[in-house]
């Protein structure tokens, strides 16, 4: 009995873990499916260290791509904005370059999906972001407006 | 008594009939003091086994709020804290060093 309530709560944990982030077309990006992760610069932070932003959750991955796969990451950027609650884009001709992206929130918590693509020499430096936590836009904005 | 037994009284006058069944001695009422208490009989199962139905709820929603607690008590859920930044493959847990990337890949993004 113990040990299926101690399987039962390691899986609820694991599960809220991963809720909030599920169904996001860029997962596969955080999850190095996209671009291998010894080809990305890969941040997570959880926990105290976000309280001065209003975080909960960090998740950055940077990464230099060719214009192919910087247009594929693009495209799965594209298919949260479609699906978002908000959404801001800028382009460079059809190129996505910037995109700052509010999905639906998920247990009541606000998530942001960030995304930068800086023209290279030989392709594009993308940046992409996943953060999860009160801080609302609004919140976001004034923090580093102020800075 | 009569009209009762062809039902054609109403709910007002079977309670009045019954009423009266219970204080009278007249074995004419006999019959329908049997019949008003196997009535009653089933009411009072009817409404013992509502109460039993209720009392079981209750016992099961107690007893999951119990199960649920002890779950919350037993393993409480750790928001511990994670701070880690991989480089080409190469871990790093500076805290200085990632937060101020943070900070920086926040100030990109929403300082606009």
């Amino acid at each position: 009995m113990k040990k299926l309530l101690s399987s039962l709560t390691a899986l609820f944990l694991f599960a809220g873990a991963v809720f909030a982030q599920r169904g996001l077309h860029v997962n596969p990006v955080f999850e190095g499916n996209v671009v291998p992760g010894k080809q990305m610069v890969v941040t997570e932070v959880r926990g105290g260290n976000l309280v001065p932003y209003q975080l909960d959750h960090y998740r950055g991955v940077s990464f230099q791509a060719n214009a192919e796969l910087a247009g594929k990451v693009s495209q799965l950027v594209e298919a949260d904005a479609a699906e978002a609650a908000s959404v801001e884009a800028e382009r460079a001709g059809n190129i996505l370059t910037y995109a700052l992206i509010q999905p639906k929130p998920s247990r009541r918590t606000n998530r942001y999906i960030c995304y930068q693509a800086r023209p290279i020499e030989d392709g594009w430096t993308v940046t992409l972001l996943y953060l999860e936590g009160p801080a609302t836009l609004e919140d976001l904005r004034s923090m580093f407006e102020k800075q | 008594m009569q009209r009762y037994w062809e039902a054609e009284t109403t709910p007002a006058e079977e309670r009045d009939l019954a009423r009266y069944a219970v204080r009278t001695d007249d074995p004419e009422f006999e019959q329908l003091r049997g019949v008003l208490g196997y009535l009653s009989l089933g009411r009072t199962r009817r409404a013992r086994r509502a109460r039993s139905i209720r009392i079981w709820s209750l016992a099961a929603v107690a007893a999951c709020a119990v199960a649920v607690l002890a779950v919350r008590l037993s393993f409480p859920r750790e928001k511990g804290d994670l701070c880690i930044r991989y480089t080409y493959g190469n871990p790093t847990t500076d805290k200085e060093l990632i937060m101020e990337s943070v900070e920086n890949s926040l100030k990109e993004m929403f300082q606009r």
